[in-house]
């Protein structure tokens, strides 16, 4: 049986906080494991499990969270930001190079695709 | 006394389990093929007194030594001489005779022709590895020991023998090789195999198809994949009767030297 | 339920078997070009389990050999089996099923019937320890591989005999590493775990008795509320009336199945005319382990004694739980799958205690609770020479010998043999010698 949480469809066979964790942008195994406990389920319980009750219980601590497109928004902001000051990491994703310091002779290729301004998240 | 003690003991093992593997040992290997047992202790074993009087007469030369130091001129002397002449007491002792008595010459006589039993089944040996993987020899012992367990289950005969026979069954007798002459054609010719080649290819065929079994563990694949070809069923056979045709059509090819 | 589901893979097999690899891969994409292997057949006789779960449950013991002259274990007259190989009677095997006394790892599919040797060192000793009432908790200690689970089940087989009630823990991991529903309850104050007591109170009362159940009467009046969808309804057991067989019986909801419990512990300790052997295997990874793999509302870990049932066992296992009946006992075995620390020895008195040793290692709580109880120790031995022989001679009858070992040796000298390769008498790795060891 198919569970939506927020939007998102999920198996009835997935374990629920591994399942989040991989799922929701900005949830991790801790915030997973932390969700879960506070409603608490048991380690090892699967999507099927879940009563109405307990799919909008994890909807409410979600909702709370800042998760999906608002996290997005904020790492967005955070470049933005880096940028308006005028520092150097900004300029490096103004580039589409690499901001932590890395070496460009060799080896760039995931800055060159993904350090942009608009950064997807 | 110390003397006579030291050179009649050949053995001394105060565990009178290990003395008794040792001397099973020895009644094993020299009753193999009879099949009766020799209950009476053989030559070369000792009572436990034997061995616990020669291990306290090491522990008095031990405490002699601590105290009074190594002097063998004196403490090797028999008991009516003081000092002993260690150089002509060598000369001696080389010139006398080592007499073997009537029980160690047949003993001796007994084992000369019998071969040492081996440790290992050649067959099992080489099986085991070709599936080892990184010199990891355990690994594959278990593999092994746990699919033959799992055919012994099934078919409840000598797994061991049964491996051998099944080998036996699927490997070809011959195989046709081709050798290039000096000109643009090949000579295709049936050589026979030696019984470790057969072995060979007939494992292999069974290890590959034990692949398309379902289960995770190679064990379990390897055990119903032996069982399989007891039974007579397999693909192997189609190969191996292929083989044999191949061989069976170039039979005037066949060099005998 | 398995050969609607094999039936289900071998037609999606059949679907599947012809797609071939398709779509190319460009650039860098990950998707290998069609190396996906195909589904493999499953059939009703394929064995698709791993080598340890596909020999204990394939029923590979349908052709074995059956041995004649083999005596039954009975407990009230062990004299008349002491030293030899046994087999446990129909109502002893139906009960020690129920329980889950027959494991794993114990080479049970070789022969028709599980096999149990009676032993002067260990199953005599015990029963006389047992029958002596100054220690009525004790655990079972000894290498792994030496005989702990089979010595319990030979106990299991006593109480069954005796007309005692069996309860057995048989794998404590169960409740402990997260796999089980559990929620808190506000009455009892403690951690529920509804489906794995459902599982256990099944198993209390199909292992015993149903006579033997049925002559236990509540002391209490019970009332459970059980919800359906038609409403709520009153499911009331009278003092004297109803019987604790009623009480196991009863189907009540996940949320008063902690009281359920709870009742049928305080029914079994407060009468007096029934004994009750509660065993514990595989208390080595209670004593190991001490919390648990739940988390609390605050994402904390649950410690063992928050769980209902691990504090039931922790509470019998130190007295605090009275064993009313005199033949009463509490038995707790360890076990070589669990890790050890310094925990039980410390308890035991053997080495001294150290309150600055992490918890992990050492936890003073459980050392507490096993010296409260007096909990003594009965370390059982490795085999005999004598032992392994009656042991291997049952093997050569039972045609699970080698050839190789067999034609040129005689009992002597395979029991010689074979009792060096087994470490001088572990009676695991004595049939794994003789069975699984091809060279």
């Amino acid at each position: 049986m198919v569970v939506h949480i927020l939007g998102k469809a999920f198996k009835g066979k997935e374990v629920i906080r591994i399942a989040l964790a991989s799922k929701f942008y900005g949830i991790g195994e801790q915030t997973a494991t932390t969700v879960c406990s506070k409603l608490g389920f048991y380690p090892w319980m699967r999507m099927h499990q879940l009563s109405e009750a307990q799919i909008m219980g994890i909807a409410s601590e979600l909702s709370n969270m800042t998760i999906e497109d608002e996290a997005r928004a904020v790492v967005k902001r955070n470049i933005a930001l880096k940028k308006s000051i005028g520092t150097y990491e900004g300029l490096r994703h103004v580039l589409h190079l690499p901001v932590r310091g890395q070496h460009t002779r060799n080896n760039a290729r995931t800055a060159r695709k993904l350090n942009k301004l608009d950064r997807k998240g | 006394m110390l003397r006579t003690v030291v050179s009649s003991v050949r053995v001394g093992v105060r565990q009178p389990m290990l003395r008794a593997m040792y001397s099973v040992e020895s009644s094993g290997s020299a009753s193999g093929s009879t099949g009766a047992s020799t209950s009476t202790s053989t030559p070369t074993s000792l009572s436990d007194a034997e061995v616990d009087a020669y291990l306290d007469s090491i522990q008095e030369l031990r405490q002699q030594f601590k105290t009074q130091g190594f002097t063998p001129e004196s403490a090797l002397a028999p008991p009516g001489k003081g000092k002993l002449d260690l150089a002509a007491e060598l000369e001696r002792s080389r010139t006398i005779p080592f007499t073997p008595t009537e029980a160690q010459r047949a003993e001796y006589d007994a084992l000369r022709g019998v071969p040492l039993p081996q440790r290992t089944d050649p067959v099992i040996q080489q099986c085991t590895n070709m599936i080892m993987r990184d010199g990891k020899k355990q690994r594959a012992e278990l593999h092994i020991s746990r699919a033959l367990y799992l055919a012994f289950l099934q078919t409840r005969t000598d797994p061991v023998q049964l491996l051998k026979k099944c080998l036996d069954d699927l490997a070809p007798l011959m195989v046709v090789k081709t050798f290039s002459t000096g000109v643009a054609k090949a000579n295709v010719v049936p050589v026979p195999l030696s019984s470790r080649q057969r072995t060979r290819i007939a494992w292999k065929w069974i290890v590959d198809a034990s692949k398309s079994r379902a289960s995770s563990d190679f064990a379990v694949r390897l055990g119903e994949e032996i069982v399989a070809v007891s039974k007579g069923t397999g693909s192997a056979f189609d190969k191996r009767d292929q083989i044999h045709k191949a061989a069976i059509a170039h039979r005037a090819y066949i060099k005998l030297k | 339920m398995l050969r609607v589901q094999s039936r289900g893979i071998c037609s999606s097999a059949i679907r599947q078997a012809g797609v071939a690899g398709k779509g190319k891969s460009q650039g860098f994409s990950k998707t290998t070009t069609g190396n996906r292997p195909a589904p493999k057949r499953i059939t009703p006789t394929t064995l698709y389990k791993n080598w340890p779960n596909t020999v204990h449950t394939a029923k590979l013991n349908h052709n074995a050999q059956a041995v004649v002259d083999v005596p039954l274990f009975n407990p009230s007259n062990l004299n008349s089996c002491i030293d030899n190989v046994t087999y446990f009677n129909g109502k002893q095997t139906k009960a020690l099923r129920h329980l889950g006394s027959f494991k794993k790892g114990q080479f049970n599919e070789l022969f028709v019937k599980p096999i149990s040797l009676v032993r002067q060192g260990s199953t005599q000793k015990l029963l006389k320890q047992l029958a002596s009432k100054d220690s009525p908790r004790v655990i079972i200690t000894g290498e792994p591989g030496v005989g702990k689970t089979s010595l319990l089940a030979q106990m299991h087989a006593c109480a069954v005999e005796d007309n005692q009630i069996v309860v057995n823990i048989s794998y404590p991991e169960l409740f402990l590493n997260g796999r089980n529903d559990f929620f808190f309850d506000k009455e009892l104050k403690a951690y529920v775990q509804p489906m794995y007591l459902k599982n256990l109170i099944r198993k209390i009362s199909k292992a015993n008795d149903k006579t033997l159940l049925e002559s236990v009467k509540l002391s209490k009046n019970y009332k459970y509320i059980k919800t359906t969808l038609k409403g709520t309804e009153d499911i009331t057991f009278k003092k004297g009336e109803n019987t604790l067989y009623d009480l196991l019986s009863a189907s009540i909801n996940a949320n008063l199945r902690g009281s359920q419990f709870k009742d049928i512990i305080n029914e079994l300790y407060s009468q007096k005319n029934t004994p009750v052997l509660f065993t514990v295997d595989n208390f080595s990874r209670m004593l190991t382990g001490a919390f648990t793999a739940y988390k609390n509302s605050n994402n904390e870990p649950i410690h063992l004694l928050e769980l209902q049932i691990g504090k039931t066992v922790m509470d019998l296992a130190s007295g605090d739980i009275k064993l009313n009946n005199d033949k009463s006992r509490v038995l707790l075995a360890i076990s070589g799958v669990d890790r050890t620390n310094r925990t039980l020895p410390v308890a035991l008195g053997k080495i001294p205690a150290d309150p600055y040793i992490e918890r992990h290692i050492y936890e003073p709580k459980f050392v507490e609770i096993l010296q409260k109880g007096k909990v003594a120790e009965f370390e059982v031995p490795k085999l005999s020479k004598e032992d392994a022989k009656s042991l291997i001679q049952y093997y050569i009858d039972a045609k699970v010998v080698s050839h190789k070992d067999i034609e040129s040796k005689t009992l002597e000298q395979l029991t010689e043999e074979k009792y060096f390769l087994s470490g001088n008498g572990n009676p695991r790795e004595l049939i794994k010698s003789l069975v699984l060891t091809h060279k």
